[in-house]
């Protein structure tokens, strides 16, 4: 039994202790290959899921917001791409030249060296802003440096070049790229595009990783483009004229409204007070309001253009019914409304009783026509209800419920008081009572592009429904025309055309104590030209300080400059010298044909219809003549006939963009978008230009822009337009 | 029963070699043993035996070297080179895509020599080294000293800097030479190893000392796995249960003591229960190694692809099981795994066949090394234990632990060339073990 010896026992406890140690290792490597298997296949699905969303950091990749432009395609807001400059300060330092690249970096972006140099080699930081939003110049000069560790990611700013134009319409952006008021608000989604967070895989370090594996979903969208309705130049118009008005009489507020009566487009918004969206914060929210759409007022005399509109589509008066004025008309417990003039008017037919706004005769007509149909064409104009207009924040007006309109509420109503309306509602009902009884969507946008520069979709003019008849459109047309031309309105007449309107006083109410015999509202509407119907235009002057406050005397003017200038700039044909209009005789003729013959010729034919003309030139032959051969005129009328052909239309006007404060590259990056030339001289920002901002230029002249620091003499940057 | 299988094993692949396994002795002990059966392995055996003189333990013959382990530390090697490629090239990316592949190429160029002289050294040559265990222990203490005076590099000493940028882990060295210590000790006397004031004793102060320098670098990963590749030695020489369940008690109190010491390995400890609690902190590498296995699932993202190891720390060492395991999915990991088990076993099998104690016991201690610091490694990614900075044998870059294993594995490899025949008549024909039915079978399936 030789197996039995000491050594080999000892041999055998070798053997087994080699076994049991065998054993144990291969029980743990199976359970770590089951653990494996459980990790990896039970519940791999878990952790893949949980890695892919840890894996990528998002990003957000702001697309580029799209522009708002004119209907002329001139350039209200854009966008403009700036750069933000980071270091890693790993790569700074393991690139061994931090010093270096501290010092450069610091003379393109004038920062301090020794300060950059600190903070772009502290690595303990995955990155390290330099300086961020860096316009153009500087931002290409570090770029092209190709610095190791020094990256920059591109930031979109917001730019309005024209400044304060129409920004209480468009709006404003807010730091985060989102759209707070006005057109940016209301066509945000669209404007802003998709932001897609683009999911950036990370090192780490921190770093984007370098190539490897890094994964976008989908590329951002960029935002569409506006092409608004509203014409840069008829907007300057109108602020132009805003201006005056608001200097002269200090309002709350007031506002200028145009429109294209046949489309419902808005061609321009003019509003006090308002704001430079560049500089949004500097502003109370009160100056960014666009109370033309979203403040109510009781307009006043205005308002009964709808009364007259549907007072003669009933039949329920005609313009030649008389009616009596003999001091304030009373109802029952009491109350009474005064006519606005202190002498009472005494009798006077429907269309006199227009032409002096006189309040008894309307009263008549609203008792007349009854609750029912008054109300009928409350709802019809859309009183109370939006106008579904593209703009944000769009007020319903208040209009008294039916069932509680007494006699008094209805006389009240019938002069256009207790109902209140927003300008947008009124200006909208008016162009329907103008174009033929057409109510018309009222629309700001006209096109929307893409940023390929594709054509979305092109906003066709939408009706809402057919409100009155031609016949009683032309005849409120014509009775408005003879308020301009006999009665209250003749503030308003604009020369060579033919204008209607109406003007408004206002009593504005103060809450808890009832009307205030010291605020009015002051309004105007106008349209023109009243035989084909182009613009219509509401002034509202809300509590004009000063001598005056009736809608005649502040608004009417204010109509006269702007139908005037607008006139011009749309090319409508003057038509009559308007001081000889003779509308006490309402007869109607047609107009001959003079072109081609002599200035004698012209004047015999003239006289035989009764109709009297004015030469304009001193040629011999009739080249030209307004209003045209074939339109109708009122006998006594005035033909203007030119023996030369009008001047060329000038060149288009441009507002020259506000500069002052702006960097060279700034001032670059404004003039691509316009068709001036702008000549600096100097460095660092703009201390002056001329001409001023806000001034009309032609198209391509030059804009003289000194900067901060003169350079040397004689040396001038061009930076001319495309 | 496991020794049964393995016995039938170790014969099928060496059957014209007609040895004896040890066991066969234990197992006549404990049965009774029908003779047919060994006369019938006796008609074999005895043309082997006779070519040689029975009792010539130490010298050579002409065996092979165990192809099995070969094979496996030369796929293990070479997943190592690609997937250290894969999983680092990105942090070079910017200055040398290529530099962790040239690096490794260099060490795995050297590794596949020494193994090749592994393969090529006479056991004989090996054993003569243990004259000298002393000189190499006292070398591998001034090595491990020698880290202390020199300054501290990812907040340890570990690392003794040595040309192109290589460093020399002592760490590593000593797992090596501690264990050569241990084997020699306990192969010189029969007795003295249950001896506390003996040889127990010296091997408790060696490996105490040696362990616990490491421990202090701090590497308690290593510390960790030379202790116990020390213990594994330590029982193949027949230490008595009792004092490994002493040692183990007070293995967990220092283990206590550590923890109170240095408060990180807490929560190391802490990050392993509940990585979540501090995603960005302690958890932050499990959950990430986690997620790259889970990303992997079965057949992985494909070589290069993995998302983790741009954020995984230690992608290229510590934690290149993750990578594995996301790119090659459970099938890449898993085979890891294997050919992991398959070396540990024919690790133990190269102990079990030599007949030679210093052998049998070198044979246990390597194994055990290499072996446990994959399985430490491998739960440590698996979420299966705290985290402990440890690598990846034959497969993680880091010069030094690359090299030692492969030592180790070159002194397997020459340690399975040295087999005896029926150099001892107690483990010869006579004392073959006498199969059961079963047992038979193994034997007759031959």
């Amino acid at each position: 039994m030789a197996e039995w010896t000491r050594e080999n026992i000892a041999e055998n406890t070798v053997s087994r202790r080699i076994m049991f140690i065998l054993l144990v290792a291969s029980v743990v490597f199976a359970a770590l290959f089951f653990r494996l298997a459980w990790i990896q296949l039970i519940n791999g699905e878990t952790y893949r899921t949980l890695a892919e969303q840890s894996r990528y950091v998002p990003r957000p990749v702001a697309p580029r917001r799209g522009g708002i432009y004119d209907a002329q395609g001139q350039p209200l807001a854009i966008s403009v791409t700036t750069a933000s400059f980071f270091a890693t300060p790993r790569e700074v330092v393991d690139s061994g030249q931090a010093k270096e690249i501290a010092d450069q970096v610091a003379a393109a972006l004038e920062l301090d060296s020794e300060t950059l140099l600190e903070r772009i080699t502290d690595t303990k930081r995955g990155f390290v802003y330099i300086k961020r939003q860096v316009p153009d110049g500087p931002a290409a000069a570090v770029k092209s440096l190709g610095l190791k560790g020094i990256h920059w990611e591109e930031e979109s700013e917001r730019v309005y070049p024209k400044g304060t134009l129409l920004a209480n319409s468009l709006g404003f952006v807010g730091l985060d790229n989102t759209g707070l008021g006005g057109l940016e608000s209301s066509f945000n989604s669209l404007l802003a595009g998709q932001t897609v967070a683009v999911l950036a895989e990370q090192d780490k370090n921190g770093q984007r990783s370098a190539g490897v594996a890094q994964r976008t979903t989908t590329a951002p969208v960029d935002g569409v483009d506006l092409i608004l309705t509203i014409d840069e130049v008829i907007q300057y118009i109108c602020e132009r004229e805003l201006g005056k008005v608001t200097e002269l009489y200090s309002p709350e507020k007031a506002g200028i409204l145009i429109m294209e009566p046949q489309t419902g487009r808005v061609l321009g918004m003019a509003e006090y007070p308002t704001f430079d969206p560049n500089n949004f914060g500097q502003y109370d929210e009160q100056n960014r309001r666009n109370f033309l759409i979203s403040d109510v007022y009781e307009p006043g005399s205005t308002f009964k253009t709808v009364v007259m509109a549907g007072a003669l589509e009933e039949g329920v008066t005609s313009l030649n019914q008389e009616y009596g004025c003999d001091g304030p008309v009373r109802f029952p417990g009491g109350m009474m409304v005064r006519c606005w003039r202190a002498v009472p008017h005494g009798r006077q037919t429907f269309m006199e009783g227009i032409q002096n706004s006189c309040n008894p005769v309307f009263i008549a007509v609203g008792q007349e026509m009854g609750k029912e149909l008054f109300y009928k064409y409350l709802h019809g104009f859309g009183f109370g209800q939006k106008t579904g207009i593209d703009l944000a924040g769009e007020a319903d007006g208040l209009v008294l419920p039916q069932n509680k309109c007494q006699d008094l509420d209805l006389a009240t109503m019938s002069i256009g008081q207790t109902t209140a309306v927003t300008p947008i509602q009124l200006l909208t009902a008016f162009g329907a009572i103008c174009n033929g009884g057409r109510l018309m969507k009222p629309q700001v946008i006209k096109e929307i592009w893409d940023a390929q520069g594709n054509l979305l979709e092109t906003v066709e003019p939408e009706m809402t429904r057919q409100v009155i008849s031609q016949t009683t459109s032309d005849l409120v047309l014509r009775a408005l025309e003879t308020v301009v031309s006999q009665g209250i309105g003749k503030t308003a007449f604009v020369e060579g055309y033919r204008v209607g309107g109406k003007t408004g006083t206002a009593q504005k109410v103060v809450p808890g104590v009832g009307y205030s015999e010291q605020e009015f509202v002051a309004s105007f509407m106008g349209v023109a030209p009243v035989n084909d119907p182009q613009i219509v235009c509401l002034i509202v002057v809300d509590y004009p300080k000063g001598d005056t406050h009736g809608g005649s005397a502040i608004c009417g003017p204010v109509f006269q400059a702007v139908a005037k200038d607008v006139m011009s700039y749309l090319e409508i044909p003057a038509q009559v010298a308007p001081a000889l209009v003779k509308a006490t005789s309402l007869e109607e003729v047609t107009l001959l044909d003079y072109v081609g013959l002599t200035t004698a010729a012209a004047n015999s034919q003239a006289a035989a219809q009764g109709i009297e003309i004015t030469l304009v030139g001193d040629g011999e032959e009739i080249y030209a003549q307004l209003p045209l051969a074939g339109d109708q005129m009122l006998r006594g009328g005035t033909v203007v006939l030119h023996t030369r052909l009008p001047k060329v239309p000038a060149a288009p006007q441009i507002a020259v963009p506000e500069l002052t404060g702006k960097t060279a590259a700034e001032v670059a990056k404004i003039a691509a978008a316009y068709d001036l030339h702008f000549d600096l001289a100097g460095q660092g920002v703009v201390m002056y230009q001329q001409p001023s901002p806000g001034s009309m230029a032609d198209a391509g002249s030059r804009v003289f822009v000194g900067l901060e620091k003169p350079l040397e003499a004689g040396v001038l940057e061009d930076l001319a337009g495309p | 029963m496991l020794g049964g299988v393995i016995s039938g094993v170790s014969v099928n692949s060496n059957r014209r070699e007609s040895n004896a396994p040890p066991q066969n002795a234990y197992r006549r002990t404990r049965r009774a043993i029908p003779r047919p059966a060994a006369r019938r392995r006796a008609k074999i055996i005895p043309m082997a035996s006779l070519r040689q003189p029975p009792a010539a333990p130490l010298r050579d013959r002409k065996v092979k070297a165990d192809m099995g382990l070969l094979l496996t530390t030369i796929c293990l090697l070479g997943i190592g080179f690609i997937m250290v490629f894969s999983a680092s090239y990105y942090d070079t990316v910017s200055e040398n895509i290529y530099y962790y592949l040239q690096r490794q190429a260099i060490l795995t160029g050297l590794a596949l020599a020494i193994l090749i002289g592994g393969i090529n050294i006479p056991y004989s040559w090996l054993r003569r080294f243990r004259s000298i265990d002393k000189q190499i222990l006292l070398v591998t203490g001034v090595l491990l000293a020698a880290v202390f005076a020199l300054p501290e590099k990812s907040d340890a000493h570990r690392w003794i800097p040595l040309a192109f940028g290589f460093n020399l882990q002592p760490s590593e060295v000593a797992k090596f030479t501690v264990v050569f210590y241990l084997a020699s000790l306990f192969s010189r006397r029969r007795s003295g190893i249950n001896t506390l004031s003996g040889d127990l004793g010296k091997a408790l102060l060696v490996v105490g000392v040696a362990a616990g320098m490491i421990a202090f670098e701090p590497d308690t990963g290593t510390a960790f796995v030379l202790a116990a590749a020390a213990i594994a030695v330590l029982l193949a020489a027949g230490l008595r249960w009792v004092y490994l369940f002493l040692a183990g008690g007070a293995g967990v109190i220092a283990g206590v003591c550590l923890i109170l010491r240095s408060p990180y390995r807490l929560d190391r400890v802490l990050g392993f229960l509940d990585p979540w609690q501090d995603p960005v902190g302690n958890g932050f590498q499990i959950i990430h190694s986690l997620y790259a296995l889970g990303t992997g699932g079965l057949l992985g993202a494909g070589i290069s692809n993995s998302s983790q190891k741009l954020i995984l720390p230690a992608q290229n060492t510590d934690f290149i099981f993750s990578v594995i395991g996301e790119e090659l999915g459970f099938i890449g990991a898993g085979f890891v795994v294997i050919l992991f088990l398959i070396f540990t076993w024919r690790g133990y099998l190269i102990a079990l066949r030599c007949p030679d104690k210093f052998g049998r016991l070198l044979a246990v201690g390597l194994t055990t090394s290499i072996s446990l610091q994959a399985a430490v490694n491998i739960a440590v990614v698996t979420q299966s234990m705290p985290t402990t900075g440890i690598t990846l044998p034959f497969i993680s870059y880091g010069g030094s632990s690359l090299l030692m294993s492969v030592v180790s594995v070159g002194a397997l490899l020459s340690i399975s060339r040295y087999r005896p025949a029926a150099d001892k008549p107690s483990h010869g024909a006579a004392a073959k073990p006498p199969q059961g039915k079963t047992g038979g079978k193994a034997w007759a399936s031959d």
